[in-house]
């Protein structure tokens, strides 16, 4: 519990110096310009004081989060483990694999490497067999070429080779 | 006017023109059912299509498309948790957890009902408010749209997340988001540095799809689970349309409370959903079930948001003021056409707006039984694993970030907001409300700055901005006591 109110402190920190950036950014603009993000950004950091506050209090209340299952905006399951132990050790294996994907988008384009990445992904972590690999990766591909052709859409091409250009 | 209502009617139903708007509920359809695409893209995407076109085909399409996407896009807002458009955020908070337990055809199915009745109220007000709006709407200036604007995301705010003072914090984070780029009111770039990219701000929809897709999608993978946690889902499509009938007064207010707040620029889609649901919230007795599954959180933001385009359509077509995105780009639209919008739409051009408000009653019947008859196959998405889902939704939505600027620079947001996103979800922090707050910032920057250049100070004494003010104090500090005691966990 002590790591996750460090975590949540920390994060209140980097915010308020995030506001506190763009308020002394924000002093260098025309009046007009540095009225709403002065007023704004002043409000963000008075009430991230109050909310650090309030977050401490909460967690040092004799009934505190531990009792409750704290659901968040009650979108997927927020809970107060840690976000960097067993939790981000969880999620590491799948920014790894968003990494290689923007990797190979930036070395080959987005068509070579969302084919790549879709028949990697469906085998190696979805465990989907090759037929229905293969079905999905070129229905996704037919659909990529179909809105590309109505609609007259773009993607992002290679750096250094990209056979769709 | 009763005549010449069914001779639009007429005019709606030739074939010639009813395959137009039949194609218009179909783009609807898809476009809502695409987590973080909306009605401005829809509208985007049709807008170059109607070059030449009959007129009262072209908006047949455009108002069959604008109708469709708020019945469509509770897809994705109940199945896994990303709101198809700005306006079903509020469906996710008690949509999303009845998918979970299993219940997701329920919930669809009173969403379904609850849109179409919304829908159908949304035509019918608008075609009888039309002779007697312009009074109203016109009684509305600046500060008391600022002030309205205000009491809106002071509603917002509260009514989202478990904390109070979290939910005005995110509002805040997105308006300071929205800051990013140019200035409205001065040649001035915030924020940019020596990025190009930032100039002109971050993309609505790579905003969304970051916020809300990509902390989905992590946690998913990560759980190793699928959207549902239960395995078959139940069936419970009759229970929902019973649910429907059962809060039929809740439809009623919710419908008129679209329409109205519809009506009102700049509030409109991405604020109705939650002042809808927070009237649920606190006209009901039992409060313990929201936010956990209740079928009344999604009943009361789905008939709604659907009603919103009837009233969104009231000062676009009188005013030419377009009451939210999807309207200003209908607005193009009209205008492409040759159709000035004005007080012109009730006496030369009286067929074309009844034609509008034919096609929004149609559209939304067409839309709604669509979604009925698609129900039980997309329903079924949410059992499949994520890990065999999750790499075709990361390549579209990847595609259609792209689509927003055609720069690096789209990718490289989507995910610096996607990681934003994952640590705000982490830490129990609500997004909805930054999103809100992003897309309100224009119209609350630019009526401040209206408000102070056009009456100085003195627009603070002014009665409405007055009452209005206290309103949203009273609000503020009702919603806070309330969560403290443990009543608006919500």
């Amino acid at each position: 519990m002590i790591q996750r109110l460090r975590e949540e402190l920390l994060f209140i920190v980097v915010l308020i110096g995030l506001m506190g950036m763009a308020l002394f950014m924000a002093a260098g603009y025309p009046f007009n310009a540095r009225l709403m993000p002065q007023v704004v950004s002043s409000a963000v950091m008075f009430l991230l004081i109050v909310e650090g506050v309030l977050t401490i209090r909460r967690f040092r209340a004799p009934h505190s989060v531990d009792d409750t299952k704290v659901n968040g905006e009650h979108v997927g399951n927020a809970g107060i483990e840690p976000i960097w132990g067993a939790k981000f050790r969880r999620t590491a294996p799948y920014l790894a694999w968003l990494a290689a994907l923007y990797l190979g988008i930036y070395l080959i384009g987005l068509i070579a490497s969302a084919a790549i990445f879709t028949v990697a992904f469906c085998r190696l972590v979805g465990k989907m067999r090759w037929f229905a690999t293969l079905i999905g990766t070129v229905l996704l591909m037919a659909a990529l070429f179909g809105l590309a052709e109505a609609f007259n859409m773009h993607w992002p091409v290679g750096y250094f080779f990209d056979p769709f250009r | 006017m009763l005549a010449a209502s069914f001779d639009a009617l007429s005019l709606i139903l030739d074939p010639s023109r009813l395959v137009f708007m039949l194609l218009g509920i179909s783009v609807g359809l898809v476009v809502g059912i695409l987590p973080g695409l909306g009605g401005v893209v829809g509208m985007s995407l049709l807008l170059p299509f109607i070059y030449g076109m009959d007129p009262h085909a072209a908006t047949a399409m455009l108002i069959g498309m604008a109708a469709v996407i708020a019945t469509a896009d509770t897809f994705p807002s109940i199945l896994i948790g990303v709101p198809g458009s700005a306006g079903s955020q509020a469906t996710i908070l008690d949509g999303y957890p009845m998918a979970q337990q299993g219940k997701a055809g329920r919930a669809l199915s009173a969403a379904f009902s609850a849109s179409l009745i919304g829908g159908l109220i949304g035509a019918l007000v608008l075609f009888a408010i039309l002779p007697i709006a312009r009074p109203v709407v016109l009684a509305f200036k600046s500060p008391h749209l600022f002030m309205l604007t205000v009491l809106g995301l002071c509603v917002v705010g509260l009514l989202a997340g478990k904390y109070p003072f979290r939910g005005i914090l995110a509002t805040l984070i997105g308006i300071m988001i929205a800051m990013l780029g140019s200035a409205p009111s001065s040649v001035t770039f915030r924020f940019v540095g020596d990025s190009v990219y930032l100039m002109d701000g971050i993309p609505l929809s790579i905003l969304a799809m970051g916020l809300f897709a990509v902390p989905e999608i992590i946690d998913l993978l990560a759980d190793n689970r699928a959207v549902s946690k239960v395995k078959e889902i139940s069936s419970g499509w009759k229970d929902g349309v019973r649910d429907t009938i059962r809060n039929r007064w809740l439809v009623l207010r919710s419908a008129a409370l679209g329409v109205a707040v519809g009506a009102i620029p700049g509030l409109g889609g991405s604020v109705v959903d939650w002042l809808s649901y927070g009237q649920a919230v606190q006209s009901s007795k039992d409060k313990s079930g929201f936010g956990k599954g209740d079928v009344r959180g999604v009943i009361a933001p789905e008939s709604s948001n659907n009603a919103k385009e009837g009233g969104a359509l009231i000062p676009t077509m009188l005013f030419g003021i377009p009451g939210s995105g999807t309207t200003a780009v209908l607005l193009g639209g009209l205008i492409l056409l040759g159709i000035q919008p004005g007080p012109s739409m009730l006496t030369t051009d009286l067929s074309i707006t009844l034609t509008i408000v034919w096609t929004l009653a149609l559209a939304n019947v067409v839309g709604a039984f669509a979604c009925f008859l698609l129900s039980r196959p997309i329903a079924r998405l949410s059992t499949i694993p994520a890990a065999k889902f999750a790499p075709f939704l990361l390549i579209i939505m990847l595609v259609g970030a792209f689509q927003n600027t055609n720069q690096w620079g789209d990718l490289v947001a989507f995910i610096v907001i996607g990681m934003f996103g994952w640590l705000l979800k982490s830490y129990d922090w609500p997004r909805a409300p930054i999103l809100i707050g992003f897309v309100l910032a224009p119209s609350i920057e630019r009526y401040l700055t209206i408000s102070a250049s056009r009456y100085g100070w003195s627009w603070l004494s002014d009665p409405i901005v007055i009452v209005i003010g206290v309103l949203a104090v009273a609000v503020v500090a009702a919603g806070v006591c309330a969560k403290r005691k443990g009543l608006g966990e919500t």
